[in-house]
């Protein structure tokens, strides 16, 4: 057991939410920053920025991080597929959709949401799922699960567009949400998903062991005494809930779910509770690193986490693509 | 395989063609002209077969609305979409030829956003430009990310890794255009994004001269060469044991490719997925000879950009729908029950 | 057959004995279009810029774009209703929906001038162009909103009236001014709108009647409206900039079919910004003030009027 890793990565966190802190559209010194956290005064107007909107900006990009870090670890263990993750296997194209939906047809806002959204995820990862077995024969197993989520993902976003034209006017105020970006204001949202994911995260960590037994494949599982479909669906729900929970406060955010746990992995391998606390933690710390490039790119210009999230994430699937199959053909 | 009939023209001609094809391929043409015919008749302004008889025959000049508003946009337009989507089948059945992956497609590959990106990118930085100019870079941005993408995935061709760095090179080009969709107002958003999957709302008679020109050009010289195919398939050394020379031919189709798909993307977006589907329909119907299956699945792509377009435009007049979005619906749900039912009997794919 | 194009060809040769005057014109996207000196069927591709304008003139308007109401399924025209209360099926049938031009829709209404927008529709310039002469209309020119409102009004051949019209305008603002600005000669503003699901604010540049009227009875923008880019009429902006809201008066705008008022733009405003309403002197003072959304959209007279009646309502 590396020990070191426990605590490591909280320091990488702490250092990552200092900074964050620090940046803003107003300068505001570090003294001051300081001063709103020991003695908050609510006259003072750069306080109520630090507190309320620099602080709460960096929760939302914490939790959403965290959650989508967890999901992907979760997803990818279960169907043993390093490609795999929310944003690959359409969860989040499908959340956006319903909520595009639920936003133009019933008039919903904030948390009211998830429901729909969680729907949305639901329902195009079992389209996923049907999808990638009618593609069998095409080749890699693990690549048509892949395929499949992204013919999905164009099937929703298709969908999220179609809504969306007609009538731009009345979503001018959540086209931040859409390409996945971290309000000031998303914390509202959070306040409510919050206990639903940190239920999700416990129910993670009490499945730990059984997933490990799956891991060893179906058979071995029953011998072991595990009900094999129930670990399998339980731990398939809990990653969507947890990535629905995500996008219902910062819209569709990618790769974060990807990118993990292969970093977990090469790090303490796949095994036990050590990598899903590297992926909370890390998925949080690379978000909220994603969202500082977010603002500092092309400041003053904020770009979107998603945007930014995208185009690294992008980046660093390539290499993983070409490096992980060079390695697997060594 | 199913039987073979073999034409000779005295001794220097010999093409062996199935049965199968023979008979699937005049059915889908005939489908195709009923399918178009049909299309000429339905718009947002009552039409009768008269007007559409008269749009079709008579110079335009001498015709008075409504069969003058047919032969103007509607046939212009399902024009387009029928070259449109022939040439996105031809473009992906070459990729899936040289990337010997059946999954291939200018869509999935990045060749589609990576034209789009510098359409979108000149028009950001320089505003509007005629189609022509525009047909080219999107060549050039296409050919670029064919170069990048069968570049770093020539060695991954086995376990079909090439898909996968297809799809991470668009997801970069992905976020690439959202930066351009984001800077605008929400109405921009909303016109973008709507492009970025593939409308044929602007489409004239101009667009669809450019695509003919191009189709004239590259159809031919995809038949002609359409021999080299089935080597390519068997890989690289058997195909220089044939006496091939792969790494030439290879760049070639991948220019080919490109060239198919580029003018696409410049009249009316990148749209997904028709070349994979079409393909993917043609070889679940008449099997794996090349020169078959690029025919059978570029009139599969008219089918089913003509009918998206079709569809669209019509169904909830007078809110339209664009054909990219109808054929990311109505395309993935068809594949999926075109696989379900060709599960029943499926040809082997070589991957 | 034969008959059949005999009977196009008489039809073409009456439709070339009606034609009419013409004249050529440059529009705003640089085009010289050849359009008839008294355009009689007028088609509209932008509700609440062109069409409104058009009507206002008393122009030949026969077709406007029309937006979809979820409530009711009906289509209407953004800002003609509110001002002007203009609908469809009375002499101006709907053209097309918002942002999806349907050319036969257009073609059917025979138009003899079309006025686009170049921000929407002018990737449809040449198809446009087989059915009507197309103008191209820019708000955001850069030019001053009158001055294009002035070109539209020569496009439809209503100058006169417009003429007219401004300069029952301008008395208005010589006639306003001494009791608006009774307190303060060169009074500073801000027009903004909170945007509470993402937490920042939209500041703008310009907007609509409600500056333009603002800048001709003489108050000053403040500064931060500078930041906005060139080009554009609006930007965003993150809640931290509210320090620099501190001017005499923030103007905003709701929409009142949504529910909304004056009084839900300050509560917008307070949960995007917190504790906003104690320190910014506007809301302190009361001269936060809010208007209806889509009667300040156009820079067209009647909006013009609607600002005013605004302004002197809140002077008394």
């Amino acid at each position: 057991m590396k020990a070191w890793l426990i605590p490591a990565p909280l320091v990488v966190l702490l250092v990552l939410s200092a900074l964050h802190l620090t940046l803003g559209a107003a300068s505001i010194d570090l003294g001051v920053i300081l001063a709103a956290f020991t003695a908050y005064d609510p006259t003072n107007y750069a306080h109520v920025v630090v507190i309320f909107q620099r602080l709460t900006r960096l929760a939302v990009a914490l939790y959403a991080g965290a959650a989508l870090g967890v999901s992907g670890l979760l997803l990818q263990k279960i169907m043993q597929n390093g490609l795999v993750s929310p944003g690959t296997l359409g969860i989040n194209a499908g959340a956006t959709t319903f909520v595009v939906l639920g936003v133009f047809l019933l008039g919903l806002s904030g948390p009211g949401l998830f429901l729909p959204a969680l729907l949305g995820g639901i329902i195009s990862v079992m389209l996923t799922l049907l999808v990638s077995r009618l593609l069998t024969g095409q080749g890699d197993p693990k690549l048509n699960l892949v395929l499949a989520g992204s013919m999905i993902g164009a099937l929703f976003s298709a969908l999220t567009t179609f809504v969306l034209s007609m009538d731009p006017d009345s979503f001018g105020n959540i086209i931040g949400w859409i390409v996945g970006d971290i309000g000031n204001f998303d914390y509202q949202a959070l306040a409510p998903m919050a206990p639903i994911g940190l239920l999700a995260l416990i129910a993670a960590a009490v499945m730990s062991r059984a997933v490990d037994i799956l891991v060893l494949g179906d058979e071995q599982a029953a011998v072991m005494g595990v009900n094999v479909r129930l670990v399998y669906g339980g731990t398939l729900l809990v990653a969507i809930v947890l990535a629905v929970s995500a996008v219902t406060v910062v819209g569709p955010i990618g790769f974060v779910g990807l990118v993990m746990p292969h970093i977990a992995r090469i790090l303490v391998g796949e095994i036990g509770r050590l990598p899903l606390w590297l992926c909370l933690v890390g998925g949080a710390a690379l978000l909220t690193g994603a969202d500082i490039l977010a603002r500092l790119l092309m400041a003053p210009r904020v770009l979107n986490v998603g945007t930014v999230m995208g185009f690294a994430g992008g980046l660093v699937f390539l290499a993983l693509v070409i490096f992980g199959t060079r390695r697997s053909e060594r | 395989m199913s039987r073979v009939l073999i034409l000779r023209l005295g001794t220097l001609v010999s093409l062996p063609i199935s049965l199968r094809f023979l008979l699937v391929a005049p059915a889908l043409l005939i489908f195709l002209a009923i399918s178009a015919y049909a299309a000429l008749n339905i718009g947002a302004t009552a039409t009768s077969l008269q007007d559409a008889l008269s749009a079709l025959f008579l110079p335009l000049d001498s015709l008075e609305r409504p069969a003058r508003a047919i032969a103007q946009f509607r046939m212009p337009r399902l024009g387009v979409a029928i070259l449109a989507g022939a040439m996105m089948a031809a473009s992906g059945y070459l990729l899936q030829v040289v990337s010997r992956n059946g999954l291939a497609d200018p869509g999935i590959l990045g060749l589609s956003d990576g034209a789009a990106l510098t359409v979108m990118a000149a028009g950001f930085f320089f505003g509007l430009m005629p189609g022509g100019a525009l047909s080219l870079l999107a060549l050039g941005g296409a050919l670029l990310t064919a170069l990048v993408v069968l570049g770093l995935g020539r060695h991954l061709l086995a376990g079909g890794g090439i898909i996968l760095i297809g799809l991470s090179i668009n997801i970069v080009l992905g976020s690439l255009i959202e930066m351009i969709l984001v800077s605008g107002s929400a109405m921009n958003f909303a016109q973008l994004m709507n492009w970025s999957r593939g409308t044929l709302a602007a489409v004239d008679a101009t667009d669809l001269g450019l695509l003919g020109l191009w189709f004239a050009l590259l159809f031919p010289l995809a038949l002609l060469t359409s021999r080299l195919l089935q080597p390519m398939l068997l890989g690289d050394e058997p195909a220089q044991a044939l006496g091939v020379r792969a790494r030439l031919v290879y760049v070639f189709y991948v220019l080919l490719a490109a060239a198919f798909a580029a003018p696409v993307v410049a009249v009316c977006g990148p749209v997904a997925f028709v070349g994979l589907m079409s393909c993917y329909i043609a070889r679940r119907l008449i099997g794996d000879r090349p020169t078959e299956v690029l025919i059978t699945g570029m009139l599969a792509g008219g089918l089913i950009l003509l009918w998206a377009d079709t569809i669209g435009r019509s169904l909830f007049q007078p809110v339209i729908i664009s054909a990219g979005v109808m054929v990311s619906v109505v395309g993935v749900l068809s594949f999926i029950l075109a696989a379900s039912l060709g599960r029943l009997q499926s040809p082997n794919w070589r991957d | 057959m034969r008959l059949l194009a005999l009977a196009a060809i008489l039809a073409g040769l009456t439709l070339s004995a009606r034609a009419q005057d013409t004249h050529t014109i440059t529009d705003h996207a640089g085009f010289a279009v050849e359009i008839p000196v008294e355009p009689l069927r007028v088609v509209s591709l932008h509700d609440w810029t062109a069409t409104v304008m058009t009507y206002e003139l008393g122009g030949n308007l026969v077709g406007s774009t029309g937006r979809l109401n979820k409530t009711t399924g009906e289509y209407f025209i953004r800002s003609g209703r509110e001002l002007y209360q203009l609908g469809f099926g009375h002499g101006v049938e709907m053209a097309s929906v918002h942002g999806q031009l349907d050319m036969e829709m257009i073609a059917a209404l025979e138009p003899d001038l079309i006025i686009g927008n170049t921000g929407d529709t002018l990737e449809f310039r040449d198809q446009l162009n087989l059915i009507a002469p197309t103008m191209m209309f820019d708000p955001q020119n850069g030019h001053a909103p009158l001055d294009n409102y002035r070109d539209l009004a020569g496009w439809v051949n209503r100058t006169e009236k417009f003429d007219e019209l401004l300069a029952q305008y301008e008395a208005r603002i010589a006639a306003a001014k001494p009791i608006i600005m009774a307190e303060n000669a060169a009074p500073t503003y801000v027009a903004m709108t909170p945007n509470p699901e993402d937490g920042d604010i939209r500041i703008f540049s310009t907007y609509g009647a409600q500056t333009q009227v603002l800048e001709d009875l003489g108050f000053l923008h403040g500064a931060i409206a500078d930041r906005v880019p060139d080009g554009e009429q609006e930007a965003y902006f993150s809640a931290e900039i509210i320090g620099e809201l501190n001017t005499d008066y923030i103007f905003s705008s709701h929409i009142v079919d949504d529910g909304e008022d004056e009084t839900t733009m300050l509560k917008q405003l307070e949960e995007v910004a917190p504790g906003a309403s104690q320190t910014l002197p506007s809301v302190q003072n009361n001269k936060f003030i809010s208007m209806q959304r889509f009667f300040v959209y156009p820079t067209t007279f009647a909006a013009m009027n609607y600002v005013l009646d605004e302004l002197e309502a809140l002077a008394k």
